[in-house]
């Protein structure tokens, strides 16, 4: 929420500033392991990404990290072995899902070390989801070009401190396909209350993949992250968005919850779910 | 309360010397004074720092801020010279046997360019002053740079100045010798002004027809001044003209303004008031986005001041300040301001006592809302900072040898950092409030301006600063790795905890001949307010915080040393400065800071030393034709915090080493006058990315050491030509300026953003923002 307040005034700037491309030359510095996966309530194979870090201006995909073993073990003592299905792609078996109160270790051994470590490790703990009594959808005519179309939610938030991140699906697709347009929210300010009609997804009617036609699906997923992942993906889009003197602290590395300064992160969370059909 | 004691004794022991005598003002021959206001002779206005020199012994004084002097002599006949740069000197000769009361009118000189060549008085505080590191403008001055879309602004002024930088293109937001601006002290009319800008920093509050003059401290702070490390920046309002009924008026590229003022008893009472509008929203439909074009933005501001002389001994001003900033579009609005009012009442106890008793409150404030109340997403947050203050300032004026200067102030800080909640019937939100602090902030200061033989003159003072919290209050604490550990609660009128600290004052002046001195001083300085503000230009969405059981006051010592040498009869002034500061107890944020809306805000700060030197080398004229300054500074500033950049120490935000300011008035004609100024400074230090990860198809940057690289160096040129009117009797007057900000069109950077390529996300490139390209205007000004 506190994010949208420093928008408001941004717009003075439209006027006269103008932004060009330059050329900055950039040193290096060493590499690292770099983790990327998430783990949910769902049953469905679970992907974990391993790849390295490069010079800024590397201008390819990044280098796999292939050949590792992986595992997730729960403090159960279960245990998953993942399997390499493309290089530098770990998955799980299809019928896995997290289980809510657990908490989940990744365990990563490459094959040579990376930074001085062939061992990593992440834990995450899996937060219990609240049930959504429904969606809705208001047009808002006002906002863009051609309008937005905000998904509303409406479930009863439980009295304890949570952090949410919302998904929308557009039959079956997710809108906020990456990771620095996710929409997450901290429920300080409206802790205990019934959302009644929060709005949790936007989508706008002069962006081609969002314009809705009728009998389309609508399908929202509600996460319940832990305040670890919050942070992470709130530094990420900061880091990754536009920056101004203004508004903007000095940058700073984005924090992961992997040890041995690898970079990233493995998020572990519950889900719950809740659809329409589009009827304008 | 010990060093309290100290310094009541310190004072004591002041008087006793002064009282007793040294070997050139003996106490057993009786003085008597001479005393009076210096004012100008078409307006009434109180001049400020006009000279008074008792030619027979060749020493004097100056008038101080409410233009008045005092000299107290012994029996006997004297000559005394009054004179104030621009106007017309007048000597007189007394023959002193009582105490004589002398107010003095100086006619200023016209401006026509011979009679300023031939009469003007060259004044040489340059060299004489007892003070350094300061540095005084008069309006006249400001109004002939050239001004970003023609609005003549104070601020953009004094950062021509050596070692004051702007923290970003066009801010108001300005940097002393590296500190940073919350080490700022802004007054205007004695109240502390917390945010002097307008529309995001690119104006300031003051609006430039209201104001009488400007005086910046850089270091070297009088004793009277307190709570700030790096400066004060004394601005003072025009009181009102006490002759005759005038307007001030323009009307420019972004704004009109109107200023009106007059005698409502001839001599005794005047007034002024001075309003200022912005329609920059009128200039909003050409912009591209539809958003902007439904936008609204605006700012106002409104001066007024009334004086009123009782009799000789006793003076009143009332003056205030009031100020709005509006944004406004279709999802939601923004409103912003300040508001200052200060009550003065000078009064004279006797011929040699000046003193002078102020009440006043300040104001800063702002909210930010959705547009559509009712929707129960809708929310407003506000936040206000609040300010009660008393002072009581003195001047004794025991001989023309001393100069005594002692007084107590103290403020009560109101803080309501922010406050969230929902606005519709059937609101989401539960209100989300910080709680109100409070503290108290007393100073006490004596200070003494001695002259010893005809070459050295002394400044030595010492103050006393205390900050106390005051309850009702909530104070969290945190374990060594700044993580929430437990919270104590504070019952109302409860002084939770306190501050204090001695701060001595020192300066001293050697005359090496009529037209050079050295100079040096020390001052040892606490504060005890900071800004929570980690972006390098700063929000309008501040966050004022104290000291507290969890934040000490910052503490800082300066030593300067300096060669002021004039030139051609003090037709060209120079000086070389050079200065260090340790300051301990510094103030930076951690990663990723939340400062807004954080009731755990005490655990983002880390602390930390840091330490600035330069050298500051300025070539001026004052006057003539041809006038203006040249400036170069060598600066730098660091910081070392345990926390932050892994321990390793860093370049402070506003390290800029190398900085030149030139700034040129040129009189062509009698209608004709040209001005230009350029600047060129060292590209601020930045964060760069030194590697990259990919995660979930976004690159993720991997930074360098904080602050390890630099903007591209900046440098700006600014034009303008001012067309008089043709010369006659009539009342009505008019000047015509254009100015071009940016001539050359450079494009300097603001932001730099490393962005993904839309087309193929794995290539990243470096894009820089820049604000202003060249930027023409014309502003139409006019007097009655």
């Amino acid at each position: 929420m506190k994010k949208y307040f420093i928008i408001i005034p941004a717009f003075i700037l439209i006027i006269t500033s103008c932004t060009e491309r330059i050329d900055i030359e950039l040193d290096d510095t060493y590499t690292r392991l770099v983790v990327y996966g998430t783990v949910t309530t769902d049953t469905t194979s679970h992907f974990i990404d391993l790849s390295a870090t490069t010079s800024y201006y590397y201008n390819e995909a990044p280098p796999k990290v292939t050949g590792a073993s992986v595992e997730i073990s729960d403090n159960l003592g279960n245990l998953e072995q993942l399997t390499e299905i493309e290089p530098g792609r770990y998955a799980t078996s299809d019928d896995f899902a997290a289980i809510v109160g657990r908490i989940y270790t990744l365990r990563i051994d490459l094959q040579e070390e990376i930074n001085g470590n062939k061992t990593y490790m992440a834990e995450s703990e899996v937060k219990e989801i609240f049930p959504i009594d429904s969606i809705g959808l208001v047009f808002q005519p006002d906002w863009g070009e051609n309008g937005f179309y905000e998904v509303t939610c409406y479930y009863q938030d439980p009295p304890s401190r949570d952090i949410y991140m919302f998904n929308i699906f557009k039959n079956g697709e997710l809108m906020t396909d990456t990771i620095n347009e996710r929409f997450v929210v901290d429920d300080e300010f409206f802790n205990g209350s019934y959302t009644n009609g929060i709005g949790v997804g936007y989508l706008d009617q002069s962006k081609e993949g969002e314009i809705l036609h009728p009998g389309d699906i609508i399908t929202f997923q509600g996460c319940n992250i832990t305040e670890d992942y919050y942070d992470f993906i709130v530094t990420l889009q900061t880091e990754t968005g536009f920056q101004t003197p203004l508004f903007s602290g000095p940058p700073a590395n984005v924090k992961g919850n992997v040890d041995n300064g690898a970079v990233g992160f493995f998020a572990v969370y519950g889900v719950a779910y809740s659809s329409l059909v589009y009827q304008p | 309360m010990k060093p309290g004691l100290l310094l009541l004794t310190s004072i004591f022991i002041l008087f006793f010397i002064i009282a007793r005598g040294d070997g050139e003002s003996d106490p057993s021959i009786k003085r008597y004074a001479v005393s009076g206001h210096v004012k100008d002779a078409e307006t009434g206005e109180d001049l400020f720092g006009a000279s008074i020199l008792v030619t027979d012994i060749g020493t004097g004084t100056v008038t101080n801020e409410y233009g008045f002097y005092s000299v107290s002599l012994p029996k006997g006949q004297y000559s005394l010279r009054f004179s104030y740069t621009g106007y017309e000197s007048q000597f007189h000769k007394l023959t002193i046997e009582k105490d004589i009361l002398l107010d003095i009118t100086l006619k200023p000189l016209l401006e026509t360019l011979n009679e300023v060549e031939i009469k003007a008085e060259r004044s040489d505080a340059n060299v004489k002053a007892p003070e350094m590191s300061v540095v005084k403008m008069d309006v006249k001055t400001i109004n002939k740079i050239p001004a970003l879309m023609g609005e003549v602004d104070i601020i953009k002024a004094i950062q021509l100045l050596p070692g004051v930088q702007a923290v970003s293109e066009g801010s108001s937001g300005f940097s002393v010798r590296g500190g940073s601006p919350d080490q700022n002290l802004v007054l205007l009319d004695e109240a502390t002004v917390y945010n002097a800008s307008h529309f995001l920093g690119f104006f300031s509050v003051f609006n430039n027809d209201a104001i009488k003059d400007v005086k910046l401290y850089k270091g070297d702070l009088p004793a009277q001044y307190g709570g700030r490390l790096a400066s004060v920046l004394d601005v003072r309002m025009k009181d009102g003209n006490k002759k005759e009924f005038h307007g001030t008026g323009g009307i420019g590229l972004i704004s009109s303004r109107l200023t009106l003022e007059g005698p409502i008893i001839k001599d005794k009472t005047s007034f002024i008031v001075s309003g200022r509008r912005t329609y920059a929203d009128l200039f909003l439909f050409l912009a591209n986005d539809e958003n902007a074009r439904e936008s609204k933005m605006y700012f106002y501001d409104f001066n007024a001041k009334l004086n009123h002389t009782f009799n000789e001994n006793n003076r009143l001003y009332i003056s205030g300040y009031f100020g709005k900033d509006i944004f406004k579009n279709p999802f939601a609005y923004m409103k912003l301001g300040n508001a200052t009012a200060t009550v003065r009442w000078n009064h004279l106890f006797s011929k040699k006592l000046f003193s002078n008793f102020i009440g006043l409150y300040t104001q800063y404030n702002y909210g930010l809302g959705t547009a559509n109340e009712d929707d129960p997403n809708s929310f407003l947050w506000t936040s206000v900072l609040q300010d009660y203050q008393f002072k009581g300032d003195f001047t004794y004026y025991p001989s023309t040898n001393h100069t005594l200067r002692f007084g107590v102030n103290s403020t009560l800080h109101m803080f309501d950092p922010g406050k969230a909640r929902g606005t519709g019937d059937e609101t989401i939100f539960t209100e989300y409030k910080l709680d109100r602090t409070y503290g108290l902030e007393s100073g006490i200061y004596v200070s003494n301006d001695q002259i010893i033989g005809s070459r050295l003159t002394l400044k030595y003072g010492l103050r006393f600063s205390l900050y106390q919290n005051v309850g009702p209050g909530t104070v969290y604490g945190y374990d060594e790795n700044f993580e929430l550990s437990d919270s104590a609660k504070y019952s109302k009128a409860e002084f939770y905890k306190t501050y204090s600290g001695l701060e001595p004052r020192l300066g001293a002046t050697f005359l090496l001949d009529e037209f050079s001195s050295l100079k040096a001083s020390y001052a040892h300085s606490y504060q005890y307010l900071q800004l929570a503000q980690n972006s390098s230009a700063g929000t309008p969405l501040d966050i004022w915080f104290s000291a507290s059981p969890n934040v000490r006051p910052q503490v800082s010592d300066q030593v300067a040393a300096g060669y002021f040498r004039n030139f051609r009869k003090n037709t060209i002034e120079t000086s070389v400065e050079v200065y260090y500061k340790n300051m301990r107890n510094s103030i930076d944020f951690k990663d990723h800071a939340e400062l807004l809306l954080n009731k755990q805000l005490e655990g983002e700060l880390r602390f930390g030393n840091s330490w600035a030197y330069g050298v500051e080398v300025m070539l001026a004229m004052p006057q003539g034709r041809l006038n203006g300054w040249v400036s170069y500074t060598y600066s730098r500033s660091w910081r070392k915090f345990e926390d932050i950049n892994d321990g390793k120490m860093y370049p402070a935000p506003y390290d800029s080493p190398h900085d030149i300011s030139i700034v040129l008035n040129f009189e062509a004609t009698q209608r004709i006058s040209l001005s230009t100024n350029w600047i060129y400074s060292t590209g601020k230090p930045v964060t760069f990315p030194t590697g990259r990860a990919v995660i979930d198809g976004v690159v993720v940057p991997i930074y360098s050491d904080r602050n390890a690289y630099r903007m591209m160096d900046y440098h700006r040129l600014d034009l303008s030509l001012t067309l008089h009117q043709k010369p006659n009797d009539n009342r009505f007057k008019w000047d015509l300026v254009f100015s071009v900000y940016n001539a050359y069109n450079r494009h300097n950077t603001w932001a730099i953003n490393f962005t993904q390529d839309k087309i193929n996300p794995y290539v990243t490139y470096a894009e820089q923002t820049y604000l202003f390209g060249i930027i023409p205007a014309v502003t139409f000004n006019f007097n009655f």
